[in-house]
């Protein structure tokens, strides 16, 4: 591989990792904005969404309807789906109790992250479970050939992104949602129901996650843990953003998600995390809130 | 009645030390010793952990600090040939004067930030000890750490050579470390820092140094992590970077939070009730983290507070 070539997959794979950790991490800001519930078990979302599209596409728990791609589509909907309900359900049950206190939903978002990787350990094994996506192929543009697979990653992340910014600034419901972020009272005596806007944060932020899950299974593998380091990633971009402002964890993504395919890369993929976290740790000294944060 | 409940106190206390202390003399099987020994340095290092947590910090690197105490005397040991009892208070101070640096700039930051910092701080750690193979022994960490040598009191020698004399010397530990964590609580001290959390600006305004508070509070709590861990290594004969990581921390604030951050008594009770459970669900222990999740979501809910509540909620309920 040439030395330009090379390049050009780095900044592709920084892509790639670039709008998978934003599709989280803006599950993680939308349920923070609005909840101010740090959720650590986010990524257990992620993981389910991976675990959804391989018990419904690889292992045919959905009845075939036609081409491999409509089914791997459809696979992915569904799942996005069940773990969104999912989230809801834990919101409405777990999270809503302890809306305004930061540590003690912490606390249970690591109790709720325990319980799920055991209970996905215990139902699927701890094997790696590796599938193929429909899109295998290679796509050729001049002298550079891009993975189909991982373009998928990307034209579905940036789709999802923009709909969820034409949904937040565009929509009534949208409007409710940023009213409650900046002050939840105000916000439901002017007639907002806060619980609805709740349920839609988490239930979005969880379909969010599932997302990112069904299209990185078949690019890496799927097991019980494999949201652990997403999330870790994920919280990273969210407070180099800003903790709460979506445009921050766009920037935040990109920072993360390129500097770790980078260094990757060029220099070693066991300093890749080190450097994430330096990066966190430098960002703090300088602007404690972040880049596009501002004072609580 | 309160000098009453002071002296209720005192015999409870004395009652559970001499229970504990003449407890081997019954007690031979080392299994159960062995239980008893994680327990109470679990108690330790969550009675570090709830000092700063009463300030409304998650310390998400206290497993970082019992690592930095094993490694520091393990290394003494097995380098220098230095005896595990000057190595025990080094670890210590090592893991104090860390926490000191790392205090400093970080806890100016609150909530998921303190969390975020204190996470990435466990992962750098773990890192440097697997990538200095010189100095950490790499992945596999430091094998053959020397067991503490013999102490001869008058004619007696205490050799540790079965798990009684680390029974006594854990004991002793968690002795310790409950002393100066009640002490520190009914002073002027463990008050600033239960309120910081409610009024931080409002104690800042009337001339208490917020920072130093949590700063003491941070580097106490990593002073007996270290102290921990000294003892985990030379208990064990090894350190591992498997050992020391950001799930042992969020096991340690979760048993806090069950037995209760309102009292010492409470991270005693947390992991006295955990890890025997744990024991006791050893043939199911794939489904221990849904046990232990449950039972944490199940105490928030209902007793928040924690199990150190419960004579209390039943106190109430009777009086109705």
């Amino acid at each position: 591989m040439g030395g330009e070539q090379m390049l050009f997959q780095t900044f592709m794979n920084g892509i790639m990792n670039a709008l998978v950790l934003i599709l989280i991490a803006s599950g993680l800001c939308l349920v923070f904005g609005i909840m101010r519930i740090v959720n650590f078990a986010h990524g257990e979302f992620y993981m389910l969404g991976g675990f959804g599209a391989w018990l419904l596409f690889a292992e045919k728990l959905l009845p075939n309807i036609g081409a491999p791609t409509f089914n791997y589509i459809a696979a992915i909907i569904l799942s996005m789906v069940v773990v969104g309900i999912l989230g809801v359900l834990v919101e409405r049950f777990l999270f809503r109790p302890f809306v305004g206190n930061m540590e003690l939903t912490m606390i249970v978002s690591f109790g709720m992250m325990l319980i799920l990787q055991a209970a996905s350990l215990v139902s699927f094994g701890v094997r790696d479970k590796s599938f193929g996506s429909p899109f295998s192929g290679n796509f050729h543009l001049g002298g550079i050939s891009l993975s189909e697979e991982r373009m998928a990653v990307v034209i579905c992340g940036v789709i999802f992104m923009i709909a969820m910014y034409l949904f937040i600034q565009r929509t009534k419901m949208g409007k409710a949602m940023r009213a409650v972020a900046q002050d939840m009272e105000a916000a439901s005596v002017q007639g907002i129901n806060i619980n609805i806007c709740f349920s839609l944060a988490m239930g979005i932020a969880c379909a969010l996650a599932a997302l990112a899950g069904a299209l990185m299974g078949p690019i890496f593998y799927v097991n019980p843990y494999m949201g652990v380091e997403p999330i870790m990633k994920a919280f990273v971009v969210v407070i180099l953003g800003g903790m709460g402002s979506l445009p921050g964890a766009v920037i935040g993504g990109f920072i993360v998600g390129m500097g770790e395919s980078f260094v990757t890369t060029y220099v070693g993929a066991h300093l890749a995390m080190m450097v994430v976290f330096m990066i966190m740790i430098g960002v703090f000294l300088l602007k404690p809130t972040g880049i596009l944060g501002h004072e609580e | 009645m309160k000098n009453e409940k002071a002296n209720l106190k005192r015999v409870v206390f004395i009652i559970l030390g001499a229970g504990g202390l003449l407890l081997p003399i019954e007690v031979k099987d080392p299994y159960l010793l062995h239980i008893l020994i994680s327990i109470f340095i679990w108690s330790i290092l969550t009675l570090g952990i709830r000092l700063i947590l009463v300030t409304g910090h998650l310390n998400a690197a206290q497993a970082s600090f019992m690592g930095m105490g094993a490694y520091t005397s393990g290394i003494l040991a097995l380098k220098l040939g230095w005896s595990f009892w000057i190595g025990l208070p080094i670890a210590g101070v090592v893991a104090a004067v860390l926490a000191l640096a790392i205090g400093y700039p970080t806890l100016k930051i609150k909530g998921v930030y303190f969390v975020m910092v204190t996470f990435g701080l466990t992962e750098v750690f773990r890192h440097i000890w697997m990538m200095w193979t010189g100095l950490f022994g790499g992945p596999q960490g430091l094998l053959g750490i020397p067991r503490p040598g013999a102490i001869k009191i008058g004619g007696l020698v205490l050799a540790f050579s079965s798990k009684v004399p680390f029974y006594y010397l854990a004991f002793l530990l968690l002795l310790l470390t409950i002393l100066v964590m009640s002490r520190l609580d009914s002073s002027r001290i463990g008050m600033t820092l239960r309120s910081i959390p409610q009024a931080d600006l409002l104690a800042e305004s009337i001339g208490v140094n917020v920072m130093r508070y949590k700063v003491l509070a941070f580097v106490i709590g990593s002073f007996f992590a270290g102290i921990a861990g000294s003892f985990w290594a030379h208990y064990f004969t090894y350190a591992s970077p498997w050992d020391f990581t950001f799930a042992n921390s969020v096991n340690m604030l979760i048993y806090v939070v069950m037995g209760g951050p309102s009292s010492v008594w409470g991270p005693i009770i947390g992991c006295f009730v955990m890890l025997t459970l744990d024991e006791v669900l050893r043939p199911i222990q794939l489904y221990m983290p849904i046990v232990l999740g449950t039972i944490l979501i199940v105490v928030l809910l209902f007793i928040p507070g924690g199990f150190i509540t419960i004579p209390q909620r039943v106190r109430a309920l009777l009086k109705r």
